[in-house]
């Protein structure tokens, strides 16, 4: 042991991943920019540097709970799994009960806690929780069906929808169908690593598409939404689709938000406005709608390196997954890509009209901290990782001497 | 170590399956990355999405349009007052849904339903019990059904100031009618408008028959925004101007106009007739000055509507009765048929095997048809008809222009019809049996024997102006429809319907007046079952009377009709429709001598920054009746509006600044207390219909804003 210590003292630069502390920080860079550009611009209750520090104190936060995280390895993860899942459950379904009912005047949905100036969405930490419990599933999973047919397969699809169904639903019930979809991303993305038979994923994932590409089909034709409404659909829920197809058609509610995002986007050009000179008020442009903000001050420049950050965060990731010999870490790893991916995708999408408008922020750079707790765990466990990579490796060597 | 993950051991197929899937993630990811880029140089270099040119939209992006409502025409009265005009009232909801909190998780939601049925029920006159249980249905939210809708600002102020919570107000585009019941069925009334960005329409009267052009058509106006959407002050652009609806002058005599419906309604609610109607015309102009009918409603409640939709001006066509007679008697005598000294034998008479009975059967003995048509006898008018010749007395009901619409424009209007075919048919439309005409009809042919001869279009309508341009769109003067008999034969129809009036044996005596000769003729017709046959019983008939004065030079032509009245007590029929007849006509006659006085017209000054005590002595001066309100030396509001027309013994009111003391009303319209409650910011309830005999703040009281004033109206003669 002692060897081994001194070997972690001297490699300790090594295990930590400078790439995604460097993408991250220069997102939470553009991040502050932009609320600070969005706050300067929008009267709102709140002061613009009480804005930037309550931001600033939240990556700090999110900042302990990497190092924190980072000291876990592979099997106290293991052990804390179905704690954290069954702890988010809880404070899930609580939050039915104890939201904040000036949020939901605001949004719609019963998913925050509001302590005094202080508010929380338990789905944000949820996320991270589920990946470990997804993760230790699957590991489980494998261990007992060593051999991979169809009927181990289809046993393990039914776990996985057994563990989302409580959090799905809990979701459904506060009305949040942004966060369910990124559930449903995650669990999608850890279905595909896991090792269940390309004989069954093939035709899940194509029943999944033509299903999708119905429901589409049934949404976009007058005929279908009929069908839908006798299904127990609501208009307001055809209303966000009508946006997406036609943002120009109607600009007052809805349309309004995506309609003023593009055009802040379409008045950045190329080079942009230059920062915090604002044309176009933008609702929310602080958090959901902030891709609009350095569309509008950093141009088409400024998003493509946005994007590019994205891209090499998620690439650095990726090869993490890559290089882990550990299944359990892979899933991990998986479920993290899928969660940012998934939020990135869907963020900058709705915000230049190719995907619905739904409440996800953009990782990293929107406010809100619960949001960025939630991912900054998420990198923690990626960085964990890398930090254990090694000792891992030795201990593994050791058991096999 | 059960659990250890290092126990797990790694499966090929887990680690394929993530080989695999890492590279698909990784390509499926770049082609993602890729149509983001691609999506988002569309915008932010083309800027264009969806055929629509962002930059375009951009320079439009401070912009936004807004609707201009236009507003309504106003309906004046001959004065130049207005009738009815556009105002604001409000309908209540109550929200009873418990999740209704502010931001600040204040109740939203009516949290004392007790209190709060208690405080409803008195302002919106329903029943408590109802109120609370509507209160406490589970309902999102409840309206108080007819109840809670058309509340006035007053009534609104009221309820707000109990602060009760949950209890919200919309606030509606709606139509004032000031007089309140004002020969509703003439004037009218408007459906308001489902939503805000409707428009009202009018469904009945001079409302509907001018829709459209009261209505006007509503504009758009560009209003600049700033980066938050809010509108930069000073920077409305109007890019289409909205147009108010045309303002409708009709020929109603505001002062006239109340005193019939007073009197009408003392009628109506001693003898419970089923219908009355009553009209008021110019001899010589053909203006309608004032029509009345009973039911009527309140235009701005619709109490009473349901009971008669019709405006039996225009749309009821009935059997006039005996005022036919004097169309019989016109043209006999310039046909050259009458010999108003031969006798006849009065009582009965057959006509085809068929009686045609006098009113009464036994008879006068032979007496002249002179005394016959005074008397009203249907003998002496079978006669009369019998002698002309059925042809000529056919081409006579046509010169009157009975059959024929009046054009009046009114929706729904009858031409009415006759039986003709039989001998004892065309008798009896000697007598106005077998005949159906409209009361314009009869008004018309009525004009015709109190014009010498000369028949005149009856209207109502004086004229339509477009206020923006100050075009007259529309207008009516008087105008001479045609000579159905000479000059000489509409005397001598007067004079014998003198007769009916001031000879002994005449049946009209009640109509006598003091000061002016009337000439008049009743009538007494059997109202007929919807069948063949006709009602019988004292209360079958219906009453009328047609009515000149003066005599020899007739000013007005007044016609009531009175269907059936129930309960007569004391008075006779006949007397019932003299109490309307006498102190209407009279009025109009006693106006008619004080206009002649002062012929010249004059408008309103503008007398806003002059001085007090100057304005007010030259219009005292004027024949105006001038109140100031206030002691200020300067003028700083003034009713009516400069530029209006003034007319004899106009109330004026002129306000200054300093404190305010309540003027003595009596004997003031209720327009004018409308008028001078709004000058004072204070609010009205009124009682009774005429003129005010009672104000709850004394004369000489300060007053103060937000005061209410209570007025009782009676009819002051």
């Amino acid at each position: 042991m002692a060897e081994e210590t001194r070997e972690n003292d001297g490699e300790i630069e090594s295990r930590i991943d400078y790439g995604i502390i460097f993408c991250v920080l220069m997102l939470a860079i553009i991040g502050l920019a932009s609320i600070y550009v969005a706050a300067s611009h929008d009267t709102s209750g709140t002061s613009i540097t009480k804005q930037i520090i309550s931001q600033l104190v939240w990556y700090i936060i999110g900042s302990i709970a990497i190092a924190v995280i980072m000291q876990f390895d592979s099997e106290q993860l293991w052990k804390i799994a179905p704690i954290a899942y069954w702890g988010g459950l809880l404070l899930l379904a609580l939050v039915l009960i104890f939201y904040s009912r000036g949020y939901y005047l605001q949004t719609g949905a019963r998913s925050w806690f509001a302590i005094g100036p202080l508010t929380f969405q338990p789905s944000e930490v949820m996320k991270p929780a589920f990946i470990l419990m997804l993760a230790r599933q699957v590991s489980e999973h494998n261990r007992d069906y060593p051999v991979h047919n169809a009927r181990s397969g289809w046993i393990l699809i039914g776990k996985l929808i057994m563990w989302l169904a409580p959090v799905a639903i809990l979701l459904k019930l506060q009305n949040d169908f942004g966060t369910m979809l990124v559930f449903f991303a995650i669990t999608g993305g850890v279905a595909l690593v896991a090792g269940i038979t390309w004989k069954i994923l093939v035709p899940a994932f194509s029943a999944i598409a033509i299903v999708g590409g119905t429901a589409l089909a049934l949404v976009v034709s007058d005929a279908g939404r009929k069908i839908l409404e006798h299904v127990g659909f609501q208009s307001y829920q055809f209303d966000r689709v009508d946006t997406w197809l036609h943002p120009a058609a109607e600009v007052s509610n809805e349309g309004y938000q995506l309609w003023q995002s593009m055009k802040a986007i379409g008045s950045g050009g190329i080079f942009g406005t230059g920062f915090n000179t604002s044309h176009v008020y933008v609702p929310v442009r602080e958090s959901d709608m902030v891709f609009s903000v350095v569309g509008e001050n950093f141009g088409f420049i400024g998003g493509c390196i946005l994007i590019f950050l994205y891209f090499l965060l998620i690439y650095q990731m990726i090869r993490v997954t890559f290089d882990t010999k550990n299944v359990f870490y892979a899933y991990i790893s998986t479920g993290v890509i899928m969660m940012i991916l998934f939020h990135v995708f869907e963020n900058i999408g709705m915000s230049i009209g190719l995907l619905p408008l739904t409440g996800i922020p953009l990782p990293f750079v929107s406010q809100g901290g619960s949001a960025l707790i939630g991912n900054l765990i998420g990198i923690g466990l990626i960085m964990s990782m890398r930090y254990h990579y090694r000792s891992y490796m030795f201990s593994r060597n050791e058991k096999f001497k | 170590m059960k659990n250890s993950p290092e126990r797990m051991g790694t499966s090929n197929q887990s680690q394929k399956n993530r080989k695999k899937f890492g590279i698909v993630l990784f390509f499926v990811f770049l082609a993602m990355f890729g149509l983001i880029v691609i999506r988002f140089s569309y915008i932010s270099i083309g800027k264009n999405v969806q055929h629509v040119n962002l930059s375009a939209r951009t320079k439009k992006l401070y912009t936004e349009t807004q609707t201009v409502k236009a507003s309504r025409g106003t309906i004046y009265d001959a004065d130049n007052d207005a009738i009815a005009e556009d105002t604001s009232t409000y309908s209540i909801y109550a929200v009873l849904d418990k999740s209704q909190k502010s931001l600040d998780d204040k109740p939203l939601y009516v949290t004392h339903k007790r209190k709060t049925a208690r405080i409803l029920a008195k302002y919106l006159k329903m029943d408590e019990s109802k109120v609370l249980k509507q209160l406490k249905s589970k309902a999102f939210q409840v309206e108080f059904g007819e109840a809670g809708q058309n509340i006035s600002l007053t009534t609104r102020n009221k309820i707000k100031a109990a602060h009760l919570t949950g209890i919200n107000f919309i606030q509606r585009q709606s139509r004032l009618y000031p007089n309140g019941i004002f020969a509703s069925h003439l004037i009218g009334n408007v459906t308001l408008p489902s939503d805000s960005t409707k428009s009202m329409v009018g469904t009945m009267g001079i409302e509907k028959m001018l829709n459209a052009k009261l209505t006007g058509s509503d504009g758009v106006s560009q209003v600049q925004k700033d980066n938050y959407g809010y509108q930069v002050t000073g920077t409305a652009k109007k890019e289409k101007q909205a147009k108010n609806g045309d303002n409708v002058y009709t020929t109603i005599d505001t002062r006239l106009q109340t005193l019939l419906e007073t009197e009408m309604s003392n009628v109506y609610a001693s003898a419970h007739p089923t219908s009355m109607s009553a009209i008021l015309m110019n001899a010589r102009t053909g203006a309608i000055v004032a029509a009345s009918q009973r039911p009527t409603f309140d235009p701005m409640t619709g109490k009473g509507l349901s009971k008669m939709w019709r405006n039996t001006l225009v749309q009821d066509a009935y059997e006039p009765g005996s005022t036919m007679k004097i169309f019989t008697m016109a043209a006999s005598i310039n046909s050259g048929n009458y010999n108003g000294n031969a006798t006849y034998l009065s009582g009965k008479t057959t006509v085809d095997g068929r009686t045609v009975p006098d009113w009464n059967q036994t008879g006068w003995g032979r007496i002249t048809y002179n005394k016959g048509f005074a008397l009203s006898s249907n003998v002496a008018m079978t006669h009369l008809e019998q002698q002309m010749g059925s042809k000529t007395w056919k081409k006579y009901i046509n010169r009157f222009k009975f059959l024929k619409s009046t054009k009046s424009g009114l929706a729904g209007e009858q031409s009415g019809s006759i039986q003709f075919s039989k001998g004892i048919e065309q008798a009896n439309t000697s007598f106005g049996q077998g005949v159906q005409v409209t009361a314009l009809q009869m008004m018309r042919a009525l004009s015709a024997i109190g014009n010498d001869g000369k028949m005149l279009q009856p209207y109502f309508i004086r004229k339509v102006v477009n206020p923006n341009t100050h075009k007259v769109v529309m207008s009516n003067k008087k105008k001479v429809i045609s000579q159905p008999v000479s000059a000489a034969t509409a005397k001598e129809v007067r004079s014998h319907m003198e007769d009916v009036v001031y000879k002994s044996y005449g049946i009209g005596s009640d109509f006598k007046m003091t000061g002016y000769k009337v000439a008049a003729k009743t009538g007494t017709a059997q109202v007929s079952d919807g069948k063949a046959g006709y009602l019988s019983g004292d209360s079958s008939y219906l009453y009328s009377v047609a009515g000149m004065v003066p005599a020899n030079n007739p000013k007005y032509i007044m016609y009531i009709t009175m269907k059936q009245p129930q309960t007569l007590g004391s008075k006779t029929p006949t007397q019932l429709v003299a109490s309307i007849f006498k102190p209407v006509m009279n009025r109009a006659l006693e106006d008619d001598k004080s206009d002649a006085k002062t012929t010249t017209t004059t408008t309103m000054p503008t007398t806003i920054g002059e001085t007090t005590t100057t304005v007010e002595n030259q219009l005292t001066k004027k024949g105006y009746r001038v109140t100031v309100l206030g002691s200020g030396s300067t003028i700083t509001a003034q009713v009516p509006e400069s530029g209006t027309t003034l007319y004899d013994n106009q109330r004026v009111i002129l306000d200054t600044s300093g404190e305010k003391l309540m003027p003595n009303l009596s004997g003031w319209s209720r327009s004018d207390v409308v008028k001078l409650t709004q000058m004072l910011k204070i609010k009205l309830e009124t009682t009774g219909s005429g003129y005010v005999s009672k104000q709850s703040i004394a004369a000489d009281k300060v007053v103060n804003e937000g005061q209410t004033l209570k007025i009782k109206l009676s009819s002051s003669n």
